[in-house]
């Protein structure tokens, strides 16, 4: 997966989890939520450990090397050149 | 404690400015029914709720609606970026640039800066739940109301997600209210 997608899929498996512990906090006896919290956190956190390794940090924690890496790569909200098709009005 | 996570919830890629769109949709950050006093109201509300159900429960839904206000500010971010002075005025932004510039600033669409006593937290586990079941649907409406205002195709793919949201959170709220009353 490149960069994009795998971003979108640990939004995929991050969401499922959000989903599952709002249910489980109303349904805390419930096996299939349970079951489900758990094989999903599995992904994620496989997932992630790929994205921060390849990709850069999503915490702090996993930013690595000589350099403090966490300040480096793009912020969620900052758009790439290929989102922004249309240039006009100039920069700012 | 919290941590942040150097992602959003949904993703935000708007293609086109557009700055009466921006001056509509900051009203889900800073309004009255907007995400920053949805995530100060279920956080301030949890130190007196009776069980681990209910605080659990606005623990969750209230650190997920700061990751709303992330949202949000990134649409009205991305909607304002490289704006010409013409541009500011015809989409009727004039009013907060003069302010804010195109800083995130939380306010109403109305301009009224956000306002506390939009956040209740009365100590009574009854009366807070029930102000969150409404605070939910009001949350829900203002989406539909921007839905039926706004054509951007971008802008509505994430409000549509933010406004599911809405109700899924009524929900879990519904269900730690009748914890109390059955």
């Amino acid at each position: 997966m490149n960069k994009d997608e795998l971003l979108r899929y640990i939004q995929e498996l991050a969401f499922r989890k959000t989903e599952t512990e709002l249910f489980l906090d109303t349904h805390p006896d419930c096996r299939d939520a349970l079951d489900l919290y758990r094989r999903n956190l599995e992904m994620l956190e496989a997932a992630t450990a790929e994205y921060n390794n390849k990709y850069g940090p999503l915490t702090a924690t996993a930013a690595v090397g000589d350099s403090w890496s966490w300040i480096k790569s793009p912020w969620p909200w900052q758009l790439a050149e290929g989102d922004m098709p249309t240039a006009k009005g100039g920069k700012r | 404690m919290w941590i942040y996570e150097k992602k959003l919830q949904y993703p935000v890629k708007i293609k086109n400015p557009n700055a009466r769109l921006a001056g509509m949709i900051i009203d889900a950050l800073g309004g009255p029914d907007g995400e920053l006093g949805a995530s100060m109201r279920y956080l301030n509300q949890r130190y007196t709720m009776p069980s681990g159900k209910i605080i659990g429960t606005l623990t969750d839904i209230g650190s997920e609606e700061l990751g709303h206000m992330e949202i949000v500010a990134s649409l009205v971010h991305q909607l304002t970026r490289n704006l010409t002075p013409a541009e500011i005025i015809a989409g009727g932004f004039d009013k907060y640039y003069i302010g804010h510039g195109t800083g995130i600033y939380p306010a109403a669409a109305s301009g009224e800066p956000f306002n506390a006593f939009a956040i209740s937290s009365k100590g009574d586990a009854i009366c807070d739940l029930n102000e969150d079941l409404a605070a939910e649907q009001k949350a829900r409406v203002t989406y539909d109301n921007i839905l039926r205002l706004s054509d951007d195709p971008d802008v509505n793919d994430v409000i549509k997600f933010l406004r599911q949201r809405e109700i899924v959170h009524y929900q879990r709220f519904g269900e730690c209210l009748r914890s109390l009353t059955d």
